[in-house]
């Protein structure tokens, strides 16, 4: 598992701040340090990965537009990122909008599972959460993404969904209910073999 | 209001695990809420096992390097000027514009036909003119200042040409009273000026 660190938001700010003075040196150093997460995010929600990466780049491509126009950022420049990654993201599907199939694996719990549902969840391999998540809305796609995987704030997870920080509570408790319906399901057609 | 509250531990859980806490220390911090909210937040951070291998994230960034470098090249400098900008420099127009107009006016006041400050003078009084209701009480106060100079050029013997109305008081030959002034008028003029009396 690779665990990606964002810098702290002064260190952010003072990036931003150097990137938007057309520092290249800045610049580059933003995109070592936020690729690996907006690549992570996209690729997780877009199973291809060529897709992926020319969605990344585009990303990183659009900052070095905005910084040399009025519409640079002034604040929150991961928030900025993740935001034009998601609409990146929904654009691309409004294009080429595909269900994944699921193809089920067998799987027995043990009988002495204290709690069959978590040891079932332990027991998933990568592919096939990847497969359940892309299943998920994709407002909850986001939000777990960001919220898990990116451990972006309540707060920073509301900017970047255009969203309050009541519905991102609520929409978050669905996203890993409906995760476990759908992983329920696996397990019940792995039980039935 | 079960869901709400669950909505609410649900949400400090996953605020405890970003900060480095783990599902266990979160559990014993609501016990009661133990039995629901573990298989919520295990369900959860299946997305960080989901993760993507660094290797292809590595692969990814090299090869979109090229992308971004080519960017920061090529992409043109397109900075519109903020309003807040333009507002400013507009001020600072106007302050320069005011106080240099100003200054010249100022100075101008006491120049006389000829003298390079003269247009100011006059170009003041025709901004003061244009943006005045009373036209004829200026008038009179401008054609009296232009008596006034013509006073001055001639206690200083000076030549210039100056533009004045007044009433004609004496006409003796080709001189002539005007507004106490003496001015010597050509001779037609001064003839026909005779006849029509």
């Amino acid at each position: 598992m690779i665990v990606i660190v964002l810098p702290d938001i002064a260190t952010e700010d003072r990036l931003l701040a150097a990137a938007r003075r057309n520092d290249q040196d800045a610049m580059m150093h933003i995109y070592d340090t936020y690729f690996p997460p907006i690549y992570s995010f996209i690729r997780l929600r877009v199973a291809d990965t060529d897709t992926a990466e020319d969605l990344a780049s585009d990303v990183f491509v659009r900052l070095v537009s905005a910084m040399r126009s009025r519409n640079a950022p002034h604040h929150s420049l991961r928030g900025w990122l993740f935001r034009v990654a998601r609409n990146l993201i929904n654009d691309h599907y409004g294009r080429n909008r595909k269900f994944t199939e699921e193809v089920l694996e067998e799987w027995v719990p043990s009988p002495n599972d204290p709690d069959p549902e978590v040891q079932f969840f332990r027991a998933l391999d990568i592919e096939r959460v990847r497969r359940a998540l892309r299943m998920l809305a994709d407002d909850q796609q986001e939000v777990l993404l960001l919220r898990f995987s990116q451990m972006l704030n309540l707060q920073e997870t509301a900017d970047i969904m255009g969203r309050n920080v009541g519905a991102i509570k609520s929409l978050q408790f669905r996203a890993v209910n409906t995760l476990r319906q759908i992983l329920g399901e696996y397990r019940m057609e792995g039980e039935r073999g | 209001m079960a869901s709400t509250d669950l909505t609410t531990v649900l949400n400090e859980c996953i605020d405890r695990l970003s900060q480095g806490e783990t599902v266990e220390d979160c559990l014993r911090a609501y016990p009661q809420y133990a039995r629901e909210i573990r298989p919520m937040l295990e369900a959860g951070l299946l997305t960080k096992r989901a993760a993507i291998a660094p290797l292809e994230i590595q692969i990814a960034q090299e090869r979109a390097r090229a992308n971004f470098q080519r960017a920061i090249r090529t992409t043109p400098v397109r900075r519109a000027y903020p309003i807040r900008q333009v507002l400013a420099l507009a001020a600072m127009l106007l302050i320069g514009f005011i106080v240099i107009g100003g200054g010249l006016s100022a100075a101008s006041q006491n120049s006389l036909p000829g003298e390079m400050l003269y247009g100011f003078k006059l170009f003041g009084e025709s901004l003061q003119r244009a943006s005045s209701g009373n036209t004829t009480e200026l008038d009179t106060l401008f054609n009296n200042r232009r008596l006034d100079e013509v006073r001055k050029l001639l206690a200083a013997s000076r030549a210039a040409e100056v533009t004045f109305t007044g009433d004609v008081q004496i006409i003796e030959g080709n001189t002539w009273l005007i507004a106490n002034l003496p001015v010597e008028v050509i001779a037609s003029l001064s003839k026909s000026a005779i006849q029509s009396e």
